[in-house]
């Protein structure tokens, strides 16, 4: 076993790993606060990953730049998603709740593959395939970058959920919703936030993503399994859990393309979900509040 | 043989010990009373009775066999009841389906219905009935299965004087066929009215026991619902 | 025993589907027309799909997104054993389901005490490694290619005809049998001790009922047809590939005519194929190859809408018009569960 190999896929591992923690908090903030188990989360970065496709085929921007539309509408789509569509459920069972957001998965994945086919399409910048040398390890320069910028994002939440009047309130809400309310937060208002940020933060990871991954109808679904794998990893609606489960994810799938054949790949995945759900689904690190 | 007892039961939920070493023991033909302030231990003690919760340390014996590790459908056919705190009929049931849940017997099941007044409305949603009503739904129910134990969870709370009055008529009368109920309650005059025996639990620890007017004179139970000890 | 079931269609109203029922068993009769057979075989197959996946959600309300694993199962074990052994897929069919059931309940002791949405989760991860062993077993599945099933023609002791009215007959059947089971677990204690469980999972082990023993029936009850209607499947379609029938796309699509039509209720995944499944075939020949997936547009679109409208579905919608208005309360999950 070459060592290279080993520390290529670790280094690997982590930088894809930060991605997957960008899109796993915005799934576990959506469920911490509201106990929304979002199918369609996936999909709507994949909505993201066209979006800044088309930006930069069309009207050459680059994804980087993009990243101040695709956050903003992604936000937008995720508040109308749950003002009109969701928060008329919440009151509900919550198969409810789920079902929906299948359904909108199915709206979603299905309106791209009628617009747009299922050919893999894919960004092609000038630093595409640059690759820089660290330490003996070869990295990619897109991998690197959007690396860097899914933890300035990861960051700038954190200090959003624990500094900021609005995010305080959030996780309030997230912890007791009927206190909540009666000291004075608009819960509906905090619900319809809670779901715009996490449907920007799946939209940053994937104008990200699309940076040196490819883009195609059906690639959410990929991720909304990788997330909810994450998510359960690290404990549903917790932060901190998502940050260490989006690294674990990345560094499996990274270890797991060096050790595993391909076609394998993807049950790897699944069988460590069955798993971690029937031995221990508050997660390893056992903060979830199910 | 006492028909329950509790050997040093304990129960810890993280850093948190809910029961400390409780021991009591029960006979049939009683009613206790089991009281205590808010988190206590009164509930988890019910859990632990009825299956919900496993002892972390301790015995529970039912007519001398040990039934620690049981599932609550199997201590439920052993013949104990519980009711739930917060009153937990199947909402999008009738009030009969209710109870056939329990038991087929119909002819039993329309007999209690007619016993506690709901006998109008057997097939009502129990989910559209008053909470008074719905806590008497959930009270038959349990009768069903005719347990020899039935642990009731705060079963006055919310109703009105009169209801409440009937309610403590069947008690007795059910203590008089033999059964033993185990009554968490709050209501003093409850306790004063029905009970033979009371223990009273303060931060997982039985206090004192005794006979309801022991128990109003006891300085501890005193200083501890109103010290906050 | 029969007391008012308080989901069901008032008395004069249940007529409606017998007749529905007739008349449907009526029309080879009057025209032979291919696709009309053809898009009358597709309501009564998501009719038994769905009727049979709501024995488990609408009844017990376990939500399993993963059924089309054992509809696979049932397929390719018939298939299979057919191509091997030269068995006749009438008796596959039996020997598939049983599979089917067997593996269905080894799941099911795993992982009925997860609760809510993350049984859920679990059903689609188990059949997504299903999808996958089998998408990547050559040998035994035809992996990527497909698997064809051997066309012998006119061949009814192989579960294969010429004309498309004795499959229509066939899977009526089938169909008319899960109904009946259905019925039969409406008006029993089982049935109660499904719907206790749907309602309250601590209330009703407080009561006795052992919920992973009854939760295991509802499944196996479930699957078994789930698996029947697989091996028609097989015969009906003559190809069979793991992206197309043991996918979570399908899983859904099995789901949704009971969401629409009413779960836990006799008729309702019965009236949610009637109006789901002609819309979905006449999208597909309306709008062609290219198009394939726009009835799932459409589908996504009524998911939507029903849970936002219609959440208990259209029999219960109906059902509930016709009782006296009665202060109903919105039925809250519990998730508290009393202890451990």
């Amino acid at each position: 076993m070459d060592p290279t190999v080993f520390e290529q896929a670790i280094v690997s591992g982590i930088l894809i790993g930060g991605l997957y923690v960008l899109i796993s908090i915005g799934l576990t903030l959506i469920f911490g606060v509201m106990r929304v188990i979002n199918f369609a989360h996936g999909d709507l970065m994949m909505a993201a990953m066209y979006v800044t496709y088309w930006l930069f085929t069309l009207y050459g921007i680059d994804p980087y730049i993009s990243l101040v539309v695709t956050i903003p509408i992604l936000f937008v789509i995720g508040s109308v998603v749950q003002r009109f569509l969701i928060d008329r459920v919440l009151a509900g069972p919550q198969e409810s709740q789920l079902f929906l957001t299948l359904g909108v998965m199915l709206v979603v994945q299905n309106l791209a593959l009628l617009f747009w086919k299922a050919d893999y399409r894919a960004i092609n910048t000038y630093y595409t395939g640059a690759v820089i040398r660290l330490g003996g390890v070869f990295i990619s320069v897109p991998k690197l970058t959007s690396f860097f910028v899914a933890v300035l994002l990861t960051a700038l939440l954190y200090i959003f959920l624990t500094r900021t009047r609005t995010g305080k309130a959030m996780r309030a809400t997230a912890q007791n919703r009927e206190v909540s309310s009666l000291m004075g937060v608009d819960v509906r208002r905090v619900y319809v936030i809670a779901f715009g940020i996490g449907t920007a933060c799946v939209g940053a990871a994937g104008t990200l993503l699309s940076t040196f991954y490819y883009i195609s109808p059906t690639v959410g679904t990929t991720f909304t399994l990788m997330a909810f794998l994450a998510v359960v990893l690290g404990g549903m609606g917790s932060f901190t859990g998502a940050l260490f489960g989006g690294l674990i994810v990345g560094l499996a799938e990274s270890l797991g393309a060096v050790y595993v054949a391909t076609q394998y790949r993807e049950l790897v995945t699944f069988v460590l979900f069955i798993l971690i759900l029937l031995v221990k689904p508050s997660g390893l690190l056992g903060r979830s509040r199910v | 043989m006492n028909v329950l007892e509790a050997r040093n039961v304990t129960k810890n939920y993280g850093h948190v010990t809910a029961l400390d070493d409780v021991s009591l023991s029960i006979a049939a033909s009683t009613i206790l009373g089991l009281i205590g302030p808010n988190g206590s231990g009164k509930t988890t003690f019910v859990n632990l009775a009825t299956g919900f919760s496993n002892l972390d340390g301790g015995v529970l014996f039912l007519n001398g066999h040990r039934i620690n590790e049981r599932h609550p459908d199997e201590i439920s056919r052993l013949g104990i009841g519980r009711t739930f705190q917060e009153t937990r009929v199947f909402r999008k049931m009738t009030v009969i389906e209710n109870l056939l849940v329990a038991s087929r017997d119909q002819k039993k099941a329309r007999d209690l219905l007619r016993l506690v007044g709901l006998a109008h409305l057997e097939r009502e949603y129990s989910g559209n009935l008053s909470y008074g009503q719905q806590k008497l739904l959930e009270f038959v129910r349990v009768l069903m299965m005719d347990p020899a134990v039935i642990f009731l969870d705060e079963p006055t709370a919310g109703i009105d004087p009169i209801l409440r009055d009937e309610l403590l008529k069947w008690f007795k009368m059910l203590r008089d066929q033999g059964k033993t109920l185990i009554i968490v309650e709050h209501n003093v005059e409850v306790i004063n009215a029905v009970c033979e025996r009371v223990v009273v639990l303060n931060h997982g620890r039985k206090i004192a026991e005794g006979t309801p007017r022991e128990i109003q004179e006891n300085r501890i139970v005193q200083d501890a619902y109103l010290g906050g000890a | 025993m029969t007391t008012k079931k308080s989901t069901s269609l008032p008395r004069s109203k249940a007529y409606v589907p017998l007749v529905i029922m007739v008349l449907l068993a009526a029309v080879p009769s009057v025209t032979s027309n291919s696709y009309v057979l053809h898009v009358l075989i597709m309501i009564l197959f998501y009719a038994v799909l769905s009727e049979a996946w709501s024995i488990l959600a609408g009844f017990a309300g376990q939500f399993s997104l993963g059924h089309a694993a054992f509809f696979g199962i049932g397929a390719y074990t018939s298939t299979l054993l057919f191509i091997w052994n030269g068995i006749s897929p009438w008796v596959g069919m039996f020997i598939g389901a049983g599979l089917a059931v067997v593996l269905s309940l080894i799941i099911g002791f795993l992982c009925f005490r997860l609760r809510g949405p993350f049984f859920s989760l679990v059903t689609i991860a188990f059949a997504e490694t299903l999808r996958l062993l089998f998408l990547n077993w050559g040998p035994l599945t035809g992996g990527p290619v497909g698997l064809l099933v051997p066309l012998s023609g006119d061949s009814p002791t192989n579960f294969q005809f010429l004309s498309r009215i004795p499959y229509y007959y066939t899977l009526m059947a089938i169909t008319l049998i899960a109904i009946y089971v259905t019925y039969r677990i409406r008006n029993s204690q089982l049935g109660l001790y499904f719907m206790a469980i749907r309602e309250d999972e601590d209330a009703a082990q407080s009561l006795g009922i052992n919920i992973i023993r009854y939760k295991l029936i509802a499944l196996a009850i479930s699957v078994f047809f789930t698996a029947l209607a697989g091996t028609f499947y097989a015969q009906y379609i003559l190809f069979l590939h793991p992206d197309a029938i043991m996918s979570l796309n399908f899983s859904i699509e099995i789901a949704l005519p009971a969401i629409v039509g009413g779960m836990g209720t006799i008729w309702g995944p019965i009236i949610g194929s009637i109006l789901l499944t002609p819309l979905a075939e006449f999208t597909r020949s309306i709008l062609g190859g290219g198009y394939a997936g726009v009835y799932l547009i459409i589908y996504g679109s009524i998911l939507i809408l029903t849970m936002m409208f219609l959440p208990n579905g259209i029999t219960h919608a109906i059902a509930a018009r016709n009782r006296p208005a009665s202060r109903s309360l919105p039925r809250k999950r519990n998730h508290e569960c009393v202890g451990s």
